[in-house]
């Protein structure tokens, strides 16, 4: 079997509706064990990380390619919808669905350029994209406001109903985070998604299965766009001001780094991802000066323990048990191995 | 399909060079629908181009590749799928990360129409797509042998079962023509005979089958036509007994001494 194979997580092909509802489980339970105005801003961001990592891992997961433009898709989303509602008066219900068109588009072109790239070229191609989308950012001064950033953006409403009580603002990310969840994990156990994990395992095979490998790929391209457009959306009405620096470099790889930690290609891998994003964002608060610091040595020490990320790792342990009370099966029924399979 | 529609491969005039390097000069063959064609060749004869070439993973220079009449377009290995032609590879190719039955089923959803849309939203079409996909995909594993297996990821299963997965992957694709690509390499002798079998039962099934191999006793047990390839040209062919009759592939393929040669090759 080839080496690319390595790249890819094991045991996705198992079922895996249950991560879906441990993902929709921890989203209805996490703002019942604490549910301070506090607490519900941080579920909130939270929440917002879940929408961008599920979106993430149709590119990072499914399609096994590392991007590292999602840091700057997400950035895109955030000023599409800030801009739409500062600048042009757009109200926030028609913001959030530019955002994520506006971000689709954007991933689609980024996508049919760099996608035909080898692994690495393909990296730099996606992390140059989200470089010049953060230079953007910080130029365009007269829509974007610069680096000062782009103020005065108004709560997301719907029917003039302002969406500022913390619950209801949880209640709205959340419910997305979850819709995505659902079409995310749709498309995981289709035939789409089984093509283009197929792709990312075995390219000649699924070429001759009639996957064309430049459809999917461009379909997972898409689909982290838009994911990312409705967070950067929902990170522009909940934080009311947005700037550069929340969507530079570090947020790039961090993004990246949190999926894999999690289980790249698992349903369960955003939730965790998203958890541990906002885990680190709160504790390192503290200690602002250090917070590259404590980063790295996290990621450090977590790769050297799970470099199959913690999903992951939890799956191998399972399977490696499977196989090893199989193997046991077997050699006690010795010599007619075949009769115990089942 | 009507019996008169069912051509099997044809290849005519085939031709690629790599460079000043002539692999293919001017092959034409054909593998029937249901019956065994081999082709053989001592290393370096483009066994493998003349594959990857009716496969569309490589572009010929001349000539065409027709599926039941149909001409393939050059170079387009994801477009075989929809014209029914299937291929295994010599080195083992699984979708690993993926149970056996969803390797198989993967080879279904070749022939399903649907839109990644409807997949997204698991609109009606996409339910009855996958319920379709892996009830034949069972259906097939149940019919090898593998159906203990069908939910054990495949990287689990030892090469054997592995190469035998990839083939019941082809034929979920309810193929017209298979390629099938030293499907022995590796195999331990003892496999032989099943895979045997399984091949003869493609035939039967009214596939035309392709079969690119080393293994000259398997090659001559199931075989109908030979195909002998050499630097690129269709050296001879005809019936097993009469191929391995002739002077020049006794000259070319198993070369001076061919009694030592022979047994190394069995």
């Amino acid at each position: 079997m080839s080496s690319r194979l390595s790249a890819l997580p094991r045991s996705l092909g198992r079922t895996n509706s249950w991560e879906l509802w441990i993902t929709i489980g921890l989203l209805l339970l996490l703002p019942m064990l604490m549910a301070t105005d506090y607490a519900l801003h941080i579920w909130t961001r939270m929440a917002i990380y879940v929408i961008l990592l599920t979106g993430l891992n149709f590119i990072n997961g499914m399609a096994g390619m590392i991007s590292l433009a999602q840091a700057g898709f997400f950035g895109l989303g955030a000023y599409a919808a800030g801009i739409a509602a500062v600048r042009f008066d757009v109200p926030p219900v028609l913001a959030l669905v530019i955002a994520p068109v506006v971000v689709t588009l954007a991933a689609l072109l980024v996508g049919m350029m760099s996608m035909r790239l080898k692994e690495i070229y393909f990296k730099m191609a996606t992390l140059g994209a989200g470089f010049v989308l953060f230079l953007l950012f910080g130029r365009m001064v007269e829509l974007t406001g610069g680096p000062n950033g782009l103020v005065g953006i108004p709560p997301f409403s719907l029917f003039g109903f302002e969406f500022t009580e913390p619950i209801v603002k949880y209640g709205f990310v959340a419910l997305l985070a979850i819709i995505g969840a659902i079409v995310a994990h749709n498309l995981l156990v289709s035939r789409t998604g089984r093509a283009l994990r197929a792709y990312g395992a075995s390219e000649p095979a699924a070429l001759a299965a009639g996957a064309s490998p430049f459809k999917l790929r461009l379909l997972a391209f898409g689909m982290s766009g838009f994911y990312a457009g409705v967070a950067g959306a929902l990170e522009a009405f909940d934080s009311r001001f947005i700037s550069p620096s929340t969507f530079d470099f570090m947020m790039a790889v961090l993004l990246v780094v949190a999926l894999v930690l999690s289980g790249a290609g698992r349903m369960i891998g955003p939730i965790l991802g998203a958890l541990l994003l906002t885990g680190i964002e709160v504790f390192a608060a503290d200690y602002a000066d250090y917070e590259p610091l404590i980063m790295g040595v996290i990621f450090l020490i977590a790769i050297q323990l799970f470099p199959r990320g913690l999903a992951g790792e939890l799956a191998a342990r399972r399977e490696d048990r499977r196989e090893r009370a199989k193997r046991e099966a077997a050699e006690q029924a010795k010599p007619d191995q075949e009769v115990v399979r089942a | 399909m009507s019996t008169s529609e069912r051509q099997g491969l044809r290849v005519t005039g085939v031709s690629k060079a790599y460079g000043g390097l002539q692999v293919l000069k001017d092959v034409t063959l054909r593998a029937p629908a249901g019956s065994i064609t081999a082709v053989i060749g001592p290393n370096g004869a483009g066994k493998s181009t003349l594959a990857n070439v009716i496969s569309g993973f490589v572009t010929q220079d001349a000539g065409q590749v027709f599926v039941n009449g149909a001409e393939l377009p050059a170079g387009k290995a994801v477009a075989r799928a929809g014209h029914r032609l299937g291929r295994t590879f010599q080195n083992l190719e699984v979708f690993t990360g993926m149970t056996v039955l969803h390797n198989v089923a993967m080879g279904a959803y070749s022939r399903q129409k649907g839109s990644h849309l409807g997949d997204l939203i698991r609109g009606p079409r996409t339910r009855r797509n996958e319920r379709e996909a892996e009830e034949s995909a069972r259906a097939l594993l149940r019919k090898f042998g593998l159906e203990h297996r069908a939910d054990s990821l495949v990287e689990s299963l030892p090469f054997g079962e592995a190469k035998l997965v990839e083939m019941v992957r082809v034929l979920a694709m309810e193929p017209e023509v298979v390629v099938l690509d030293e499907p022995a390499a590796g195999l331990p002798p003892a496999s032989a005979m099943p895979l045997a079998e399984t091949i003869a039962g493609m035939a039967q099934e009214g596939i035309g089958v392709l079969l690119i191999e080393h293994n000259m006793k398997l090659v001559m047990s199931i075989s109908e036509h030979v195909v002998v390839l050499d630097q690129g040209r269709v050296l001879t062919e005809g019936s097993p007994a009469e191929v391995q009759k002739d002077p020049r592939v006794i000259e070319a393929y198993l070369g001076p001494g061919h009694a030592k040669s022979e047994e190394l090759t069995l």
